[in-house]
């Protein structure tokens, strides 16, 4: 069961980077970014994922014996405001780039290189 | 007084950072008086916890809210912490002060908040304990950075903003992945305690794991092939992010990436990574200093000497002797001192003289001689003339190197440092020996005190060495020593 | 107390540190000249130190490195070179140096050869060495970029060549002074001898033999290293070349005597004897050999009096590398004889053409003639100079050239000895035009009112001519202070007389002989002397008829037919070559920046990728 989280983070992480380094529009890119983040961030809740257990949350009846780590869920939590916060400047960016560049095509947002 | 006050080094740029809306309402002229106060305070700060830790000896741990670790999160301020929060400071206030004139794009306000928060994110990527509060700190850095990068809102800002976006956003995934790794095989975040647990991890796992962490922090230590954003975001960025970068956001990085590491140095893992950092190191020496050589832009060539310099320390953490260790270090605090001077004296001429390019630097001896006179100084120190701080750190490292027979490493090394004599050699000539039109140009009293004062550290740790370099073997072993490291760390259920 | 060997070697940066900082014309002038007068009053006094002990030793803790200095026999000689030389040269940029600017690091340059000679330790040796290359680097700089980057290019990459050598002597001997590494080297040498395991391997000491010889050969112009040389010396203030030229190179001449020192007997060993000469000193002997006839050859060819006395000099220091290579105890003192004396007469020449640049502004041969009349003083001076070099009795040229020879001769090197002939030879052939095309022959008239050498000019050529006949008719004073350096009378005789057991040479008696031959001419030349016009055509064109196309005067392209001779060989040019090289280098760094740098994030991201999928099979 676990293996197909892994198998399923996995799968997003190469989604993601597969869009990253073949589509040519920028907004997909960043789409593949997201869709990146979104992969780690499920690998992690998996890391700390025990079959059969609750959410790490205090209710009645939970003790620590009945819930899973919720150490990842921290972790995933914060990981995931990081993610916005990078993904709204990333689109923020593009707009401006969009501004200056009149095209979202990566190959021809080349002003700076050698 | 109680050392838990170290903490300031974080809570105060955090607040100060979110005050700078309500003090954007007394107006727009005091919000850079407003950050000068606050680095300065940091400085004072840092001093602080420097004198305490060099003093004592002994480092300085705050456990937030009150929590041992690893229940609760540390900051860990040792040697090298103290050290280079310091660093940190001190340029960040010559940097407040730098900008006052250097930055006329709008926000000011938003512009003050996120310098506040690079200097914010480097500190506590330096000074925490726990690795994913690394993470954190290193993406309020990567964030930060981005959003100063594209500051000046040109086409050319906004794209290397994006790269860095882009390449950043992938190196932090995986470094993350890199974290859930470590996470799940050791079951726990704090370092100290990744140390001990480090010899009984699966060996191929703890590899993977490093070599993810080593990855991502790699794109931040601008390490090549990883560092492709690096060249364009220095030349776009505002001149005062540009030297903050040099100066301790990239060496943050690195240190990062050491730090982690070389907790796992008694474990069979090692020296694999070794071998990809010292890999990594050389490649990033050789195709730095060989991109600098025909650049027009002396920005853009300062960023790539940058970068080669920043591939000079890799390779004296990829050998990992305590000499080498020692050397690196100091290597890395001499190359701070040199590239801020460089950055600031070289971002004073683009403002002044409208482009960091050649042609503004032809014959600036007549125009500005005291801005020529530093940047003359920080090019001879770069290329590692005795008597000026850099020889000091270069023949220590070269030394390090080749006492563990990597004579072909030191070979290449050096080749590249020939390519940079070349290079900073144009530069020099076209200051001092070249004819230009333009009129003599007034020169600011702050930048000369602060360049004259940069300069004179230069020639004072190159003429005599032996202070700085016994703080800078301190910090090394403070790196290297992890055993000692592990003592320190109060963690709960361990018997000190 | 303040260690007399640190005053030595800080007095000139000192001074010349002062003099730039006041800038004010005179008493940077004389600052300076304090600075240079200093060590060399130091160096006298200590003649006496060391007349009583065998040598003056201190040592200084820095950066955790303990720098030793210490002063004995070898390098009391050199130290003494230097400070002659720098003295009288600086004496000569009293007159010619025309800013602080040079003042400074002609003077920091000083203090660095003086560093190199003193030092006692590797890690010492190298940051003097590398100031003193920095120094000399700035004076060219000022007047020529082109000709510094080469001399800073090939500097620097000798510089880094001797580094990874002490680098990896460090490694295995773990120590940086001179003392323990000659030590460790020599058990090391026994210990191969009865067939234990060495410390060094056969090819770390070919290594480490190896970059020294190209760190010591840069700086000493040895071939085929020397392309920095003519272009440095001659572009840069004259009066500084003296020092550049008779101080500076001997750096390197006195790096391979290092060499010797720490490395020898376990290079000898290593590769054992070629004759009576250690079969590496053999190498550094050739090559001196090649570098002899390439510079005197060059030397010939110039149209330039700085250039031809730039490739004189290279010329020439070839002389002493033979001497040195050969290795015996005989050729190494003859070897540093003619250190001395191309020191002496080589700083003399560089003074002489700085007066003629001082008072003609010309540096050509086509725009000379007929100064002697005009310079008196300077023509004296180099008369002197010009008997000194050609090796004509009773001056210090012919004194140390004639032990060079015996030494090689006595040692059967038929090759290296045919060399040193012919470098004599073709050393007159360059002379004769120095001497006739400047100084005699039809005046060109805008140089009629040209005025004799300045006063510090003067005293400096003064000083060194001089030496250059004091110790030629008293050879003996030079070889008694050689002599100390092995401990027994390799050179035997008295003050005036030089003997060999197998070759005598005595400048007192030759002297009178001369004094006697000139007045007899003297004598006859007044008596039968008389005025005899000549008409302009009437000059020496070797059968050649004169037509402007081949029009060869001896201000003229004099030596057009060698150069035809040997334009083959010309066409090889080591300069060229590392020109290519570098220019090669450069191009494919541009490419490859466009390449890997090429502006698109994608390819960017696919170097991350790239890297991660070796990450992954690595890890695998």
């Amino acid at each position: 069961m676990i293996s197909a989280y892994y198998f399923g983070a996995i799968s997003l992480i190469l989604i993601g980077l597969y869009a990253i380094l073949t589509k040519r529009n920028l907004l997909k890119i960043l789409v593949g970014l997201s869709i990146m983040e979104t992969g780690v961030n499920l690998l992690l809740i998996s890391v700390g994922y025990v079959s059969g257990r609750t959410a790490p949350i205090l209710t009645e009846g939970a003790t620590p014996q009945t819930a899973v780590d919720p150490i990842p869920q921290a972790l995933v939590l914060t990981a995931i405001v990081i993610g916005v916060a990078t993904t709204a400047l990333a689109l923020t960016v593009a707009i401006n780039l969009y501004e200056k560049y009149k095209t979202l095509d990566i190959e021809k947002i080349r002003g700076l290189r050698g | 007084m109680n050392p838990q006050y170290a903490s300031l080094l974080i809570a105060l740029p955090l607040f100060s950072a979110f005050l700078v809306p309500l003090i954007k309402r007394a107006g727009k002229k005091v919000i850079l008086p407003y950050l000068t106060l606050v680095t300065l305070i940091q400085t004072g700060i840092a001093a602080w916890a420097f004198k305490e830790v060099y003093t004592t000896g002994k480092p300085i741990i705050v456990l937030a809210g009150g929590f041992q670790p690893p229940v609760g999160i540390n900051l860990y301020i040792g040697h090298f912490a103290a050290l280079f929060v310091l660093i940190i400071a001190v340029v960040s206030f010559f940097m407040t002060v730098f900008s006052m004139k250097a930055i006329d794009v709008e926000p000011i306000d938003k512009y003050a908040m996120l310098f506040l928060l690079l200097m914010l994110g480097a500190t506590g990527m330096i000074a925490t304990g726990d690795i994913f509060n690394l993470f954190v700190f290193m993406e309020i850095t990567a964030i930060s950075a981005y959003a100063l990068t594209g500051y000046n809102k040109t086409g050319e800002a906004s794209e290397a903003a994006m790269k860095y976006i882009i390449l950043g956003g992938i190196g932090s995934s995986f470094f993350l992945v890199g974290v859930a790794l470590l996470y799940g095989s050791l079951g726990t975040l704090n370092l100290a305690q990744i140390a001990m647990l480090a010899s009984k991890m699966n060996p191929t796992v703890a590899q993977a794991a490093l070599a993810l962490l080593v990855f991502g922090l790699a794109v931040e230590a601008e390490l090549f092939p990883l560092n492709a954003w690096a060249p364009d975001a220095y030349q776009a960025s505002p001149h005062p992010v540009t030297v903050m970068f040099s100066a301790f956001v990239v060496k943050a990085g690195l240190y990062a990436m050491v730090r982690i590491v070389y907790l796992f140095k008694d474990t069979p893992a090692f020296m694999g990574i070794l071998n990809l950092i010292l890999i990594l190191g050389t490649l990033t020496v050789v195709i730095g200093e060989l991109s600098a050589l025909r650049q027009t832009n002396v920005k853009r060539m300062l960023a790539y000497s940058s970068i080669a310099q920043i591939g000079l320390i890799a390779v004296g953490f990829g050998v990992a002797t305590p000499q080498a260790v020692d050397a690196a270090v100091f290597h890395m605090v001499n190359h701070a001192i040199v590239k801020a001077l460089m950055f600031l004296a070289v971002g004073y001429v683009a403002i002044t003289l409208g482009c960091p390019c050649i042609e503004s630097f032809k014959g600036l001896g007549k125009k500005m001689p005291l801005t020529a006179f530093a940047i003359t100084v920080g090019a001879i120190s770069i290329v590692g003339i005795p008597l000026f701080n850099i020889f000091w750190s270069k023949f220590r490292l070269l030394l390090a190197a080749l006492q563990v027979g990597k004579t072909g490493i030191v070979a290449l090394i050096l080749g590249a440092s020939l390519v940079e004599a070349v290079y900073y050699f144009r530069l020099i000539h076209a200051m001092w020996f070249e004819e230009s039109k333009d009129e003599k140009v007034e020169e600011n009293l702050a930048f000369s005190i602060i360049m004259l004062l940069l300069v004179a550290l230069i020639i004072v740790i190159g003429v005599y060495p032996e202070p700085v370099w016994n703080l800078v073997q301190k910090a090394a072993t403070d790196l290297y020593n992890v055993a000692n490291y592990i003592k320190n760390v109060p963690l709960l259920g361990v018997s000190p | 107390m303040i260690n007399e060997l640190m005053i030595i070697i800080f007095a000139p940066l000192l001074a010349g540190v002062l003099a730039w900082l006041l800038d004010i014309k005179g008493i940077r002038e004389a600052i300076g000249v304090i600075g240079a007068a200093i060590p060399l009053a130091y160096l006298i006094q200590a003649y006496q130190t060391l007349s009583t002990q065998p040598s003056i030793q201190y040592s200084i803790a820095l950066a955790g490195f303990k720098f030793e200095f210490l002063l004995y026999q070898i390098n009391w000689i050199f130290a003494m070179i230097a400070g002659v030389v720098g003295f009288a040269a600086v004496l000569g940029m009293v007159s010619t140096a025309k800013d602080s600017y040079e003042w400074l690091f002609a003077l920091i340059s000083l203090t660095g050869v003086l560093g190199v000679f003193l030092a006692d330790d590797l890690a010492g040796f190298f940051i003097f060495w590398e100031v003193m290359t920095f120094a000399s680097f700035m004076m060219v700089l000022k007047y020529n970029r082109k000709a510094s980057l080469k001399y800073f290019l090939l500097s620097v990459f000798g510089a880094y060549a001797m580094l990874i050598a002490i680098g990896i002597i460090y490694a295995k001997v773990g120590a940086l002074d001179f003392a323990t590494i000659q030590q460790v080297l020599y058990q090391d040498a026994m210990r191969g001898a009865f067939g234990t395991d060495t410390l060094f391997s056969r090819n770390e000491m070919i290594l480490v033999f190896g970059l020294f010889l190209i760190a010591f050969g840069v700086k000493a112009g040895m071939f085929p290293l020397h392309v920095w040389a003519p272009d440095a010396y001659s572009e840069t203030n004259q009066s500084y070349t003296a020092m550049f030229s008779g101080v500076l190179s001997k750096a390197g001449v006195y790096g391979m005597l290092v060499i010797y020192i720490l490395l020898g007997t376990r290079l000898m060993y290593e590769f054992g004897k070629f004759g009576a000469a250690p079969k590496f000193g053999y190498i550094i002997a050739l090559l001196g050999g090649l570098t002899i006839i390439v510079g005197g050859l060059l030397a010939a060819l110039q149209e330039d009096i700085r250039k031809l006395f730039a490739y004189s000099s290279i010329s020439q220091i070839g002389y002493i590398l033979v001497g040195i290579g050969v290795g015996t105890a005989l050729s190494i003192e003859a070897a540093i004889y003619h250190a001395v004396s191309h020191a002496l007469f080589k700083g003399l020449f560089f003074l002489i053409v700085a007066t003629i640049i001082y008072r003609t502004g010309k540096t050509e041969f086509k725009d000379m003639g007929g100064l002697a009349e005009k310079m008196p003083i300077t023509f004296a001076m180099a008369f002197v100079a010009i008997l000194s070099l050609a090796g004509i009795p009773p001056l210090v040229g012919f004194a140390s050239k004639w032990l060079l020879f015996e030494a090689v001769i006595h040692e059967n090197m038929p090759i290296l000895g045919g060399m040193i002939f012919f470098g004599s030879a073709i050393g007159f052939v360059y002379l004769i035009r120095f001497t006739y095309a400047v100084w005699f022959g039809q005046r060109p008239t805008d140089l009629d009112d040209t005025k004799d050498a300045p006063l510090p000019l003067a005293i400096a050529m003064g000083i060194l001519a001089l030496l250059n006949v004091v110790f030629g008719i008293a050879p003996g004073l030079v070889a008694k202070e050689l002599n100390k350096i092995f401990g027994k009378e390799v050179i035997g005789g008295t003050i005036y007389e030089l003997n060999l057991g197998f070759g005598r040479y005595n400048g007192l008696l030759i002297t009178i002989w001369l004094v006697v031959g000139l007045v007899i001419a003297a004598i006859i030349y007044f008596l039968g002397a008389k005025v005899r016009k000549v008409p302009v055509t009437d000059t020496y064109q070797a059968g050649n008829p004169v037509t402007m196309e081949y029009n060869l005067t001896i201000r003229r392209n004099f030596f057009l037919p060698l150069k035809e001779t040997l334009a083959f060989w010309l066409r090889i040019s080591f300069d060229r070559l590392y020109q290519d090289i570098g220019k090669w280098i450069e191009d494919l760094a541009e490419t490859m920046r466009h390449y890997i740098y090429n502006g698109s994030v994608q390819a960017y991201a696919w170097y991350l990728a790239i890297v991660l999928l070796i990450l992954a099979l690595w890890g695998v």
